[in-house]
């Protein structure tokens, strides 16, 4: 895994990527697939978030405010009590009692932490003076019991107490909108995180997308690469195994081939011949109108040549003026192979004995076209299903030709 | 046996005995409250004054060890040094026997508290806040506070609830 990451950075292996940008493109892109995952982690943050959300709950400070309030009706109820039976004691130390509670929440919300939540509320700090204010005032007459009852004043702290649970009432009204709206705007600061991620995303495909393209573009180009690779080989294949003037096959194609040959007819019991000509009278033609005319010929003999032939035998030339024909294949006994043989040395007789047509390179001729007759002179071996070698049966094919070269030339000579 | 040996003996048990004589003098000396009672220890108890249990005024409270914990709570902004007695101190000294404290609060609130706690975290039932004796106004007169600020195991909803206010009632079961 590691290995194959590298690779993907190693220079070169995005041979088609040769800018720059290019490559801190496709490593941006790779990195933005890897930050996939932090995807579903924000969307697993966004479902908690929503769900804490949508649960209904009291703040803190909802809770405090609201037994402020369940504490100051207690105390209201106490003093109406204490109010309608003045001679109760009881109804007096319970009323001291509530208070001293309520004081006690009052306090705790003055000095508590969740006031925080609406420190900067007027309406809160309106609650807050008017409670303070509302227990400087009762303070000595209810904080202790035992203090002399004076109707009147009671009178009065029952009646601040109802313009106190008013507001009261209206801070924890104003508590749980103020609560709603900073849901509110927690769900929407959660979709406007949305919308950034979907359009980090897009990028992210984008650069994916970028990434997939140049690794194509990649692949292509290699694929170019090889396949030109692969011509250049084969032509430089076909060049070492064939003349240049010609096109014929060289001497090596021409043993492998041989060897194919005999190696076959050994196997499969055919015959095969083996002729080996050579020009007469070449070297004149070199001499006389130049080495440009006597390449032409050549060409031009090779050419009859491979016409007198069928496509599956081998002409090669091996020498300057001497070619080899390599009928690999023929049907049949030994006496009516010597004869299809000997046929197809009568047909390239024929064919290479018409005159050749001669530019002459010399200015003086006047770029007359003469005519030169250029006979040949060839040797044929057959093989056999015997266990001659290669060299043997050039060897035999090659004396005959010189036998044939002897005796005049433009004739065939069998080898013994 | 050497004389030696007996007179060991002799000694261990005066040893216990004195013992033993002091634990029931120390029975005997829970006072009568004379204030006004601002706790009630009952249940369970091996130490009582009166037939609701043990019952506490002020000064009694006022008399024992105090120990103080200085510590942040969710309901004081910053650090507060509460000083009390301790809750294992008052057990100590009720005689309490039993697994659960059944604490109630004069605002009807009411919790209950394994004994365990006691000896594990060393609560203090506060009377003073900052040096300064606790109204009923200020959680008073007792407000039994957890170390908070040394145990961090103890930030939890369960000890915060705990931590009653106003305390007035102790029933041991």
């Amino acid at each position: 895994m590691l290995d194959w990451l590298r690779s993907l950075f190693r220079q070169g292996s995005f041979a088609g990527v040769k800018s720059r940008l290019g490559r801190w493109l496709l490593t941006l892109g790779f990195l933005g697939f890897l930050t996939v995952p932090v995807f579903g982690w924000v969307q697993y943050r966004q479902v908690q978030s929503l769900e804490r959300l949508t649960t209904q709950s009291f703040s803190n400070f909802e809770w405090d405010v609201f037994k402020l309030e369940l504490r100051l009706m207690s105390l209201r109820l106490a003093l109406l009590q204490a109010l309608t039976q003045p001679q109760a004691p009881l109804a007096l130390a319970k009323a001291s009692n509530e208070y001293n509670l309520f004081a006690a929440q009052v306090l705790l919300i003055d000095k508590g932490v969740s006031r925080q939540a609406m420190d900067d509320q007027p309406v809160f700090q309106n609650v807050l003076a008017q409670s303070l204010a509302f227990l400087q005032q009762a303070d000595p007459i209810l904080e202790e019991m035992g203090a002399p009852l004076e109707p009147r004043a009671l009178q009065s702290i029952f009646d601040q107490t109802g313009g106190l649970s008013v507001n009261i009432y209206h801070l924890i009204q104003q508590a749980h909108d103020l609560r709603s709206l900073r849901s509110v705007a927690l769900i929407r600061s959660v979709g406007r995180i949305n919308y950034y991620f979907a359009a980090l995303s897009s990028v992210v495909v984008l650069l994916g997308a970028g990434w997939v393209l140049f690794a194509l573009r990649d692949f292509k180009l290699l694929a170019q690469r090889r396949q030109e690779l692969d011509a250049l080989y084969s032509k430089a294949d076909f060049n070492a195994s064939h003349d240049f003037l010609t096109g014929l096959a060289n001497r090596r194609l021409l043993y492998e081939q041989l060897k194919h040959a005999m190696a076959s007819s050994r196997r499969h019991g055919h015959c095969g011949a083996l002729i080996v000509l050579d020009l007469d009278h070449f070297k004149p033609v070199n001499d006389t109108y130049g080495h440009l005319a006597g390449d032409r010929l050549l060409v031009e003999a090779a050419r009859r040549m491979k016409q007198c032939v069928r496509d599956v035998d081998t002409v090669a030339r091996v020498g300057g003026d001497e070619f080899v024909v390599l009928l690999a294949h023929i049907d049949g006994p030994k006496e009516q192979v010597l004869d299809v043989a000997g046929v197809i040395a009568l047909k390239l007789l024929h064919a290479l004995a018409e005159p050749y047509p001669v530019q002459a390179a010399a200015p003086q001729t006047n770029q007359q076209e003469v005519h030169h007759v250029c006979t040949i002179s060839m040797g044929v071996s057959l093989f056999y299903k015997d266990s001659l070698t290669v060299d043997q049966v050039m060897l035999a094919a090659d004396a005959a030709m010189y036998r044939a070269k002897r005796l005049g030339g433009n004739r065939v000579e069998l080898a013994d | 046996m050497t004389t030696v040996g007996w007179r060991l003996f002799l000694m261990r048990l005066g040893v216990l005995g004195a013992m033993a004589l002091s634990a029931g003098v120390h029975a005997d000396t829970l006072k009568k409250p004379v204030g006004a009672v601002i706790l009630t220890v009952s249940g369970n108890i091996g130490n009582k004054n009166s037939a609701r249990g043990a019952e506490f005024d002020a000064a009694m409270i006022d008399a024992m060890p105090v120990s103080s914990i200085t510590t942040a709570t969710p309901w004081r902004k910053g650090v507060v040094t509460f000083a009390g007695p301790a809750l294992k101190s008052l057990l100590r000294l009720v005689a309490a026997q039993g697994q659960t404290l059944k604490m109630s609060a004069l605002d009807k609130y009411e919790v209950a508290v394994p004994v365990t706690d006691a000896e594990q975290f060393n609560p203090v039932l506060a009377r003073k806040m900052n040096g300064v004796p606790l109204r009923i106004r200020d959680q008073g007169p007792l407000f039994m506070v957890y170390p908070f600020d040394t145990q961090p195991a103890l930030r939890t909803d369960v000890y915060y609830g705990r931590s009653i206010w106003h305390l007035t009632q102790i029933v041991v079961e």
